[in-house]
């Protein structure tokens, strides 16, 4: 399109160019953001729609799970009456995202009425900190080890990282969780075998383990992309050049391999944000950590349908939001990205 | 990478990396210690001088704190801790006067009286009347979504002629009412919170040894002593109940010191923990049983032969070694030793040849197949699967296993949509009255044990068991069992066990056959 034509083209037909350059993957990072943030609410839309219909087509009644082998017909009928799920699915589905509209997620038919956001408010904190627990000591642990495999010239020792990270990518969390409790928490009394502290910065001895557990899983994947990145960076002309400039070995690997380097694993944060998720929710049963996770498992076991679609729509946002976060991060370390 | 004078990967610079890779681990490291050396892992050793506080964990949280829909045992045992009832069941068993000094029932047995104590003050302060007690059942009678709406059913009315007397009016004899109002859901709450709705049930207010401190909805609850309780104070000033679902975390927390007991732990920690631990595991027996279940609505299962046989194939005494290392005991008839009604004549022995001799004739003569569905929500259930269908397997019957989710679980057994499923019954005290009303009777709200079992011989004797007393309750209740063998519609195998373990010492707390926690009193 010829800049002329801006001038004769409504506003409506003024949006259309900047819009095309956004899907050609030609558009300002701004734009992508903007695009991304509506993506969120389509997803947030269906994962709504999806969790609604398909959690109550699992068997099972929450007012019979509720009253239990004890309740009659008639107070079970009482109780889904009281618990409004006596009427039509669809009416049902109207209501709720009526709801959602009004920010509001319903109440909990099993937790005695609390708010559905009242409960994962309780419990976000719990798996928000347990999920960064697990990125910093992933971050802290892979870069240097990922690098030191990458530029060692010593082959036993690139050996022995990647034999390493192997291992621990083939422990589930579960596992390294069960070792960390009896070897760190029973045997050497080191830190807590599970629960959760009363506030910061007790909860830090509560976080560590369970944030190492679920580590075991992302670690050796940050360390392994770091590790092949660093390989083919430092076989770039501009690392010679760099080196025959004089520079010192230490400032070439901080300024040019390590930035790098971090590019493929903010990517890699981003995708693996899901898995993190689903990680921390076995890991906060191994641990008895009182997170989101523990209250979806709970939720699924009662038939809580409000905390159930509650929780799946949140982590829904927060997978979305996270690879936003992580676009954004991208621009800050490679400022290239900001034009297409 | 070509190799120059300064190549990067020169001996120097790896050996920095080094050092800032172990500098790194070794600041993740110090900043643990740091965190371990700012807090400290609570412990209680094991005394006899009773602690200011306890913590307890259950497997499930706390559902509801209204007695109506409150089915969790955690929400059961914060009842016995919170509750004033009329009666009290002690640890023993015994069921002991309460709130009410003394009680009795009138000649033509339809009309109860009781008096109450003097004196009485709810943990507010508040006095505590009969016109409380009066309030209590009439909301619980009134309340349509009731889950022991069968309980309240015998009470007519209730009339408070003054303020220390209750009088219950009943429909029919009903002997077993003193026990029935020592169970947690019959706990007296005042008339004036009970007029506020349902927000009272978010903090509820009693006459029990304790009262509530916290909930909030959550998974942690506390409790504080009731400073104007009635009775022997427990020794014990504050009790937490945390949930713990994961029982490898309620284990690990437990002999970390981070809590004091733990209810609902498997079978399998009786042999995990040695003499020289400083935690201590107990089952306790429960009044009830463990059972494979068959549904009677559907071949071949609806052969009374088929049911015998299978009920005889069964190794009792190996899942009473095996799975719960001879901690509780085996049975075949339908009242648990713990109960009365027990017939200790029944036979407990296995006979593979009688078992095959039985299934003659039968559709499963020459063999056949059956799906075993159990859920790990109860204790043990899959261990005692895999004995009995390694048992089933010696007289032809193979069994698949379908391990199942709670909630299908349950959907199922309720549908009669499985054939054969290991379960579970139990009661809150030794009356015959839940027993009855669940095992026996088709309308009794589990279609008899989820069998369909319909008898009306049973369903003649459960009536005249419910409302007689002494030799007549006697003779009705081992009728039932009597018919309960006749037709076999389900196989009891031992009876229920539920493994407590704790750090305490066993005379200061403890958990009774109803699964409640009980602290030691003072003066006892």
């Amino acid at each position: 399109m010829r800049s002329n034509d801006l001038a004769t083209t409504s506003p409506a037909r003024s949006l259309v160019a900047p819009v095309r350059r956004a899907i050609a993957g030609r558009s300002r990072w701004y734009v992508r953001v903007i695009l991304q943030l509506g993506q969120a609410v389509v997803v947030g839309f269906a994962v709504v729609s999806v969790a609604f219909f398909l959690v109550r087509l699992v068997p099972g009644d929450p007012a019979r799970t509720i009253l239990g082998p004890r309740g009659s017909p008639e107070a079970i009928a009482a109780l889904r009456h009281a618990m409004h799920l006596d009427g039509p699915i669809l009416s049902g589905y109207r209501s709720y995202l009526w709801q959602l509209l009004h920010a509001d997620l319903g109440s909990s038919i099993i937790q005695n009425g609390r708010s559905v956001s009242g409960i994962i408010g309780d419990g976000l904190p719990v798996t928000l900190a347990l999920i960064a627990g697990t990125v910093i000591i992933s971050l802290a642990v892979a870069i240097p080890l990922g690098l030191l495999a990458a530029l060692s010239r010593r082959k036993l020792v690139d050996q022995t990282a990647r034999a390493t990270l192997v291992t621990l990518l083939a422990m589930p969390p579960f596992f390294l969780g069960l070792l960390l409790i009896l070897l760190i928490a029973l045997r050497l009394d080191l830190l807590p075998a599970g629960g959760w502290g009363d506030g910061w910065p007790d909860n830090l001895r509560y976080v560590i383990l369970p944030s190492v557990a679920l580590s075991g899983y992302l670690m050796p994947l940050i360390a392994r992309t770091v590790r092949q990145v660093a390989l083919d960076t430092v076989r770039e002309e501009f690392i010679e050049a760099a080196v025959a400039r004089g520079l010192r070995r230490r400032t070439i690997v901080l300024r040019h391999v390590l930035p790098n380097s971090l590019l493929p694993v903010l990517t890699l944060l981003g995708l693996n944000l899901g898995s993190l998720i689903a990680g921390a929710v076995v890991v906060e049963s191994v641990f008895g950590l009182p997170g989101v996770g523990s209250s979806l498992v709970q939720a699924v076991s009662a038939r809580d349908y409000p905390l159930i679609q509650g929780i799946a729509v949140v982590s829904a946002l927060f997978v979305v939001f996270g690879n936003v976060l992580a676009d954004m991060l991208y621009v800050v370390v490679d400022p290239r990205t900001r034009r297409g | 990478m070509r190799t120059t004078t300064r190549d990067l990967s020169k001996t120097r610079f790896t050996a920095r990396l080094c050092r800032a890779a172990t500098a790194g681990a070794l600041a993740l490291l110090a900043a643990g210690a740091f965190a371990a050396w700012a807090g400290s892992t609570s412990g209680s050793a094991n005394a006899a001088a009773a602690p200011k506080s306890i913590t307890v964990a259950w497997a499930s949280k706390m559902d509801a704190l209204d007695p109506d829909i409150g089915f969790a045992n955690q929400a059961l045992s914060a009842f016995h801790l919170i509750g004033g009832n009329l009666y009290e069941i002690r640890a023993n068993g015994k069921t002991v006067p309460g709130l009410a000094q003394r009680g009795a029932a009138s000649a033509n047995g339809l009309k109860w009286t009781f008096h109450l104590r003097a004196g009485l003050r709810f943990s507010d302060g508040t006095p505590l009347t009969s016109a409380d007690v009066k309030a209590t059942i009439d909301r619980a009678k009134a309340d349509k979504s009731n889950g022991y709406a069968g309980l309240f059913a015998p009470i007519a009315s209730v009339t408070a002629p003054d303020a220390q007397t209750a009088v219950f009016n009943l429909s029919r004899k009903y002997p077993s009412l003193p026990t029935i109002l020592a169970e947690p859901e019959f706990l007296i709450m005042p008339k004036a919170g009970l007029a506020k709705g349902k927000s009272f049930f978010s903090a509820p207010i009693s006459a029990g040894p304790y009262k509530l401190v916290s909930w909030g909805g959550g998974n942690d609850s506390s409790y504080a002593l009731n400073t104007h309780y009635w009775g022997p104070k427990p020794v014990v000033s504050e009790i937490r109940y945390a949930t713990i679902a994961d029982f490898n975390s309620r284990l690990s927390q437990l002999q970390s010191g981070q809590i004091d007991a733990a209810v609902d732990l498997p079978p399998s920690v009786l042999k995990q923990l040695g003499s020289g631990d400083k935690v201590h595991a107990q089952v306790v027996s429960v009044y009830g049983f463990a059972s494979l279940n068959m549904w009677l609505g559907k071949p071949p299962l609806n052969n009374v032969n088929v049911r015998k046989a299978i009920s005889l194939a069964i190794d009792r005494g190996r899942i009473v070694k095996d799975v719960w290392n001879g901690q509780i005991k085996a049975m075949s008839s339908f009242w648990p030793p713990s109960m009365t009604g027990f017939d200790k004549n029944s036979s407990i022995a296995r006979d593979v040849a009688g078992a095959k001799k039985l299934l003659a004739g039968t559709p499963c003569a020459n063999g056949c197949t059956l799906k075993m569905q159990y859920t790990d929500s109860y204790a043990a259930s899959e261990q005692s699967a895999l004995i009995i269908q390694s048992n089933l397997n010696e007289i032809g019957i193979k069994t698949q296993l379908v391990k199942l989710e709670n909630g299908i679980w349950f959907n199922n057994m309720y549908n009669g949509k499985y054939q054969l499923s290991v379960s579970n019954l139990y009661d809150y005290a030794n009356v015959p009255d839940g027993m009855i009303a669940y095992g026996v009777l088709k309308d009794g709200g589990l279609n008899a044990n989820y069998s369909g079992w319909n008898s009306a011989a049973a369903a003649k004797l459960s009536q005249t068991a419910i409302v007689s007393s002494g030799a007549a309750r006697a003779a009705a209740l081992a009728g039932i069992n009597k018919a309960f063998l006749k037709d076999q519609p389900f196989a009891t195998l031992t009876t229920y066990g539920v493994v407590f373990a704790s750090r305490l010492d066993k005379s200061l707390v403890s958990l009774t056959p109803a699964e409640f926690i009980e602290v030691k009193r003072q003066g006892t």
